[in-house]
Order: C-alpha cells, then sequence, then structure tokens
C-alpha cells in the first residue's frame, strides 16, 4: 500500500473513531436553557455547515485555477470539493429543519441564511449535473459555476447579520461556554479530518478516471 | 365614485401594511448566545419539549448519509480501478 493510501485509511480510521465516540462527547455537554435536548443537532449541524461553506470554497478557488491555467489537477480538486458541498450542505439542510420544528415550531422558513445556502447548495447539485451530461467542454462552464457558488460563502455568513432572521446569530459560537465549546470543537475536528479523507479519495477517484480515459485513447489509436 | 373606491382600498393597503410591523415583532427573538440549563431547572422539569426522536433521526441520518457515500465511493473506485487494469492489460498485449 502506497503512503498516500495509507494516510487516507488512517484519517478514515481516525474520523470514523471520533465520530463514533462523538455522542458521549456531546452528552457531557449541559443543556442550553430555552431549546434544551434538541439544541444538540448543533454539535453536527454546525460543523457540517462550516464543512460545506470549506468546501464551497475549495471549489470556487480550484475552479478559478482551472478557469486561469487549464490544470487538470484543479480540475479533479473542484470536481470533488463539489461533490462534498452537496453531501455536507444536505445533511446542513436536513439537520436544521429537524432541530427547527422543535425551536421554532416549523420545519422551514425562508429566511435570509436558510434561502442562501438551500441557493448555494443547488449551485453545487448544477456543477455536479453540468459535470455529468455537460458533454465535452462541460468543464469550463462548470468552473464558472463553481466559482460564482464560492461567492455566496460571504453572503451565507453574513446573512444572519444584514437581515432580520431567526437563524441563530454569528456571535453564538464565539460567546460559547467551555461546557459547550469543547464538544463542538471535537465534531468540527472530526468532519473536517472526514472532509479531508473523502476528498482524497474523491480527487484519487477523478485521477484515475483520467488515467482510464487517455488509456481508451491509446488503445483506439 | 371611483375616487371613493381608490381611497377605500389605499386605507385599507394602508391599515395592512401597519400590521407588518406587528407580525413580524410577533416572531420569536433571534438568539445571540447559548445560556446552559442549571441542573435545578433541569430537575423543576424546564425541558418541556421531548426532542430525543428529533435528535436520533439528525444523528442517524448523517451517519447513514456518511455510510452510504462512503460505499458509493469505494464501488466507484473499484470499478475504474478494475477498468484501468484491463485496459492496461489489452495495452501490454499489443505492445503500447
Amino acid at each position: 500500500m502506497k503512503l498516500g493510501d495509507r494516510l487516507i485509511v488512517v484519517l478514515l480510521a481516525v474520523s470514523g473513531l471520533m465520530l463514533t465516540a462523538s455522542p458521549y462527547v456531546i452528552d457531557t455537554a449541559p443543556y442550553e436553557a430555552t431549546m434544551g435536548l434538541v439544541q444538540r443537532i448543533f454539535y453536527y449541524h454546525f460543523p457540517m455547515a462550516m464543512t460545506m461553506m470549506l468546501s464551497a470554497i475549495v471549489c470556487g478557488a480550484a475552479s478559478a485555477w482551472f478557469l486561469f491555467r487549464r490544470s487538470e489537477r484543479a480540475d479533479h480538486i473542484a470536481v470533488a470539493a463539489a461533490e462534498m458541498a452537496v453531501v455536507f450542505g444536505v445533511l446542513t439542510l436536513i439537520t436544521g429543519p429537524l432541530w427547527a420544528r422543535k425551536s421554532w415550531g416549523v420545519w422551514w422558513v425562508w429566511d435570509a441564511r436558510i434561502t442562501s445556502t438551500f441557493i448555494m447548495w443547488l449551485v453545487f447539485g448544477s456543477y455536479l449535473l453540468l459535470r455529468r451530461f455537460g458533454g465535452a467542454g462541460s468543464e469550463v462552464l462548470a468552473a464558472a459555476v463553481g466559482f460564482f457558488g464560492m461567492v455566496l460563502v460571504p453572503f451565507i455568513y453574513y446573512s444572519v447579520n444584514l437581515w432580520k432572521t431567526l437563524h441563530p446569530s454569528n456571535s453564538v459560537v464565539p460567546s460559547l461556554p467551555t461546557s459547550m465549546g469543547i464538544p463542538l470543537y471535537y465534531c468540527w475536528a472530526a468532519f473536517t479530518l472526514l472532509f479531508v479523507a473523502l476528498m482524497s479519495v474523491r480527487i484519487r477517484l477523478e485521477r484515475s478516471r483520467g488515467w482510464l480515459e487517455r488509456a481508451y485513447r491509446a488503445v483506439e489509436d | 365614485m371611483t375616487r371613493s373606491w381608490i381611497r377605500r382600498w389605499a386605507t385599507r393597503a394602508l391599515l395592512l401594511l401597519a400590521l407588518v410591523p406587528a407580525v413580524v415583532q410577533a416572531q420569536p427573538a433571534q438568539v445571540d448566545e447559548f445560556r446552559t440549563l442549571s441542573p435545578d431547572e433541569i430537575a423543576a422539569g424546564q425541558e418541556q419539549i421531548p426532542a430525543a426522536r428529533l435528535v436520533f433521526a439528525a444523528y442517524g441520518i448523517v451517519w447513514l448519509t456518511f455510510a452510504i457515500y462512503l460505499f458509493s465511493l469505494w464501488r466507484r473506485v473499484s470499478q475504474v480501478e478494475a477498468e484501468l487494469r484491463t485496459v492496461a492489460t489489452t495495452l501490454e498485449k499489443t505492445g503500447r
């Protein structure tokens, strides 16, 4: 087994172990006063939302790199990150309503942060559909879509400060008591490691597909 | 006739607009920080929302999604690598 493969296995194992232990770590956190038990969804919801935004930034930056340099490596990173944005995004959009159902009494509200997150998820979903069904040359158009997806990140982050919204504000995490902060940062670290491991596997898949395409061309010639 | 009709509807529209701030204010307040619940408050039964099912559903969905995604990734990688091996064998046989 190559060193890179070994590293991926280690990353997957560590993140898997950390996530297995996460309910026990979260259990050490005290109950939040107004929301009670349901607030514990936050320890998964927030890290996944942050990872989704990280994926969007990685995809956008790699797309920009691809648009300027036409680098195959950048294209592989962009595709992998777009898929991560969709996976982490769908989980953010599922765990959020489960939390909202008890906290706000509704599954969904069309407020600025939730709506803009949903739009970003649709943008990266479109990116993947474009790559899957767009045919030859779709990678350039998809790169432009990925770049605009990244532009949505600051908009989503500051939306709670700019508009009146039900969503908890950005001041929640910095003001967390240590007893709530430790489980949050633990889960965030676990999901970030998982993101790195999945990205590595996904990039490797894209690279292998590139080799396969070139090998088929060589057979045809 | 037309003027009085316009005036009447304009008055109604203004009254409706005046209700908007009241409706907006009726919404729950935005949360700026999380406050921990003291053991006394827990004992007094202030955690009135039985939310266990939602928490389990959230964690369960996350775990299940990652399990399915990992399986799908593993399958795609295996398929591509198997195809690569086949093509490599073909290329070797043809001496390219």
